[in-house]
């Protein structure tokens, strides 16, 4: 049933523009211990291709949770979600991995590089798991490490850059597969306005080049720069530009 | 061609995988290291323990062999029982051990029996030349050598019509030879013992048993022991009689012996046992007392041989518990480096690794350590042997089969062990992985 349903939504809605992502009813439950806590209470979300947007919130209103939803790490406990029409629920972990590593590129408040590994090497985990040849992975890594100013250190060690430089890997590392979505959660919370300006630059760019964007963040400032502004209260929707826009 | 990329990808993965591998290992040098010597001790147990038990039971197998397997030996033993003393007083001389009565009864009742070599032996100084050496008369047969496996190395032996003569030959061990005569050839030279004289016609070697024996002991001081002239049994009993004089601790002590040593050789290798048994009835009939000694080598070997069994068996639990006990370190090793790169695992999941992915990883690293670990403890196992052979002078045999044998039992360890944690790590929850510190 979500099977067909998910085919006449595509097929309504799909004249020119297809949602790469839609959300239906979504929530998100936890048990702890006697309490169920309702993380989300039911979202209706849609994104189109090539959005920009920000998604504000008050600490534990549920942002990561959605976020961690649209980036296939989690699934709602009620609800459907569809990325690119596939209903994400039909799918098997294999599959999940599988759509991590093409579709949607991570990033994260801690960087999370991988600390064994070399700028490259880091760069280059997505293309491994996709199997992608050494010599032509290794081609792509050093371009986007040049990309994102890390020409000259592409042997170093994460312990040996900057918090600003970190998060420079992990959106090349986020880039190398050239994904469609770019999930980022506070990606410039652990950094100095400098540097976060210069990553919000990045994502400009590559919102620019066509790329799906959506961020977590708790600055305003940053939010008034991106076109579509999403504002979470209590696991609900309180505000969404498109929708406001649609009305 | 496809199938020629996937193989090619397939290589590349698995050596992609190999380097990870080694890096995370490297991060912690230490413990890596630590963990892997549990295997390295396991495999080095497995295989230097094969080889010295290899080695023991080779030697003790040639030493029986040298008896001859077909063999039974009777030797006369001068009975403990002091019940005797009473009898012994009236009588001067103190007469035991085998006799020609049990030789004929042997040869006329137990079934198979080939040949019997009688020997006796008188123990006197024995000159050559201007050299003299504490040594033994042994009367024996013609077919002596035959039957104790004992190379001639040069001349001849005695002879038949030798035998029936009494002629006054004698053959010398080589180091009685070495002694009497260090310079000349020995050939057509005399031995005298006592008054007798013979004429030397041949040097066999020496007893293998006694050399080897000897080679333990301190010196060679007095070692009458392989200082042997063989000459006809007849002649013997000719020139020195039938009772034996003694010097010692102040007074004379006279034996009479009538053989001191008979083998028995069984045409059929089957037939030994039932035969030593038959030969025991005889002797336990015709002796009131326990002055013979049987030895049946076939018999020792079947020891030996049950011996190595157990031997092996001991020794390859020993080593089966080593190697568990260094498994079991891997993997709890593995179990902590799972937990500490719970995060690790997770950004990994996050960036489209499948569940496989990560138990491939882990796993690898399980079997590289494991496997490290064999290839050291082959190389330890292969020394430890040597150095047994060099510092303890013990016969060790490395069977080829041993290190390919250890190595993979390693190698499968870090497999068998490895699963768990690998698993483990797989399936942990990619949002929990991720938020962990
Ligand atoms: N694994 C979990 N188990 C139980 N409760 C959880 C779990 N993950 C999240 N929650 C709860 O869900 C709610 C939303 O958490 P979430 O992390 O999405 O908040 P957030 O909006 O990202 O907050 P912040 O801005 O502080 O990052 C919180 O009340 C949190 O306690
Ligand atoms: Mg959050």
């Amino acid at each position: 049933m979500p099977e067909s349903e998910a085919k006449t939504a595509s097929g309504v809605s799909g004249k020119s523009t297809d949602p790469v992502i839609e959300l239906r009813g979504v929530e998100k439950h936890y048990q702890m211990g006697e309490f169920l806590v309702k993380a989300l209470k039911g979202i209706d979300l849609k994104i189109l291709p090539g959005d920009y947007i920000s998604i504000l919130g008050p600490s534990g209103c549920g942002k990561s949770t959605m976020l961690n939803i649209l980036g296939c790490l989690d699934q709602p406990s009620v609800g459907n979600y569809f990325l690119d029409g596939l209903d994400v629920a039909q799918l098997t972990d294999d599959d999940l991995s599988g759509v991590r590593g093409k579709k949607l590129g991570f990033i994260f408040q801690s960087y999370n590089l991988i600390q064994q590994l070399s700028v490259v090497e880091n760069i280059e985990v997505p293309l491994y798991y996709q199997g992608v040849h050494e010599d032509e992975s290794r081609e792509i890594a050093v371009e986007l490490a040049k990309k994102v100013g890390l020409g000259k250190r592409l042997d170093h060690k994460p312990t040996e850059l900057s918090g600003g430089q970190q998060q420079r890997v992990a959106i090349a590392r986020a880039l190398s597969n050239d994904p469609a979505v770019i999930l980022a959660d506070e990606a410039t919370g652990n950094l100095d306005s400098k540097s976060g300006g210069d990553i919000l630059g990045i994502f400009d760019d590559l919102n620019a080049d066509g790329k799906t964007l959506i961020m977590i963040t708790h600055d305003e400032g940053m939010a008034k720069r991106t076109p579509r502004v999403i504002r979470l209260k209590d696991g609900l929707i309180e505000f969404d530009t498109y929708t406001e826009i649609t009305k | 061609m496809k199938s020629s990329l996937v193989r090619e990808f397939s290589f590349f993965r698995l050596k992609r995988s190999v380097i990870l591998g080694i890096k995370s290992l490297w991060m912690h040098k230490l413990r890596s290291f630590l963990t892997a010597l549990g295997i390295v001790f396991g495999v080095a147990s497995v295989i230097s323990m094969l080889a010295i038990g290899e080695g023991a039971s080779y030697e003790a197998q040639e030493q029986i062999k040298e008896l001859g397997s077909q063999n039974i030996i009777l030797e006369s033993v001068k009975p403990t029982n002091t019940t005797t003393a009473g009898e012994q007083e009236r009588s001067l001389i103190l007469e035991y051990g085998l006799t020609y009565r049990d030789i004929a009864q042997i040869q006329a009742t137990v079934p198979g029996v080939e040949l019997t070599v009688p020997s006796r032996e008188i123990k006197d100084f024995l000159w050559g030349g201007s050299n003299s050496v504490d040594g033994i008369a042994l009367g024996t047969v013609p077919w002596f050598p035959t039957m104790k496996n004992r190379d001639l190395i040069r001349g001849r032996y005695f002879t038949e019509m030798e035998m029936k003569d009494r002629s006054p030959v004698c053959v010398l061990t080589e180091s009685l030879a070495r002694q009497l005569y260090p310079l000349k050839e020995p050939i057509g030279q005399t031995v005298r013992m006592k008054t007798s004289y013979f004429r030397v016609v041949g040097v066999i070697e020496d007893d293998p048993v006694v050399a080897a024996a000897e080679e333990d002991l301190q010196s060679s001081s007095e070692s009458s022991e392989g200082m042997e002239m063989m000459i006809p049994i007849t002649t013997l009993e000719d020139h020195f009689g039938e009772v034996l004089f003694k010097y010692r601790s102040g007074s004379f002590e006279a034996e009479k012996v009538e053989l001191h040593e008979v083998t028995a050789r069984i045409e059929d290798p089957n037939q030994v046992m039932p035969a030593a048994l038959a030969i025991q009835h005889i002797l336990e009939r015709n002796h009131s007392e326990v002055d013979y000694k049987m030895t049946v080598p076939l018999d020792l070997l079947r020891r030996a041989e049950r011996t190595k069994q157990i031997f092996n068996i001991v020794l390859g639990s020993i080593a089966a518990i080593s190697l568990l006990v260094g498994g079991i370190g891997i993997m709890n090793i593995m179990l902590a480096t799972v937990t500490e790169r719970t995060r690790e695992i997770g950004i990994r999941r996050a960036l489209g690794a499948k569940k496989k992915d990560i138990v491939f990883q882990f796993l690898i690293e399980t079997v590289i350590l494991s496997g490290a670990g064999g290839v050291l403890g082959v190389g330890v196992g292969l020394g430890i042997p040597l150095m047994v052979t060099y510092f303890a002078d013990m016969v060790t045999i490395i069977q080829f089969w041993a290190p390919t044998l250890a190595f993979g039992i390693s190698v499968t360890i870090g497999v068998l062990f490895g699963i768990y944690p690998a698993f483990r790590a797989a399936d942990m929850n990619p949002v929990e992985a991720l938020r962990h510190e």
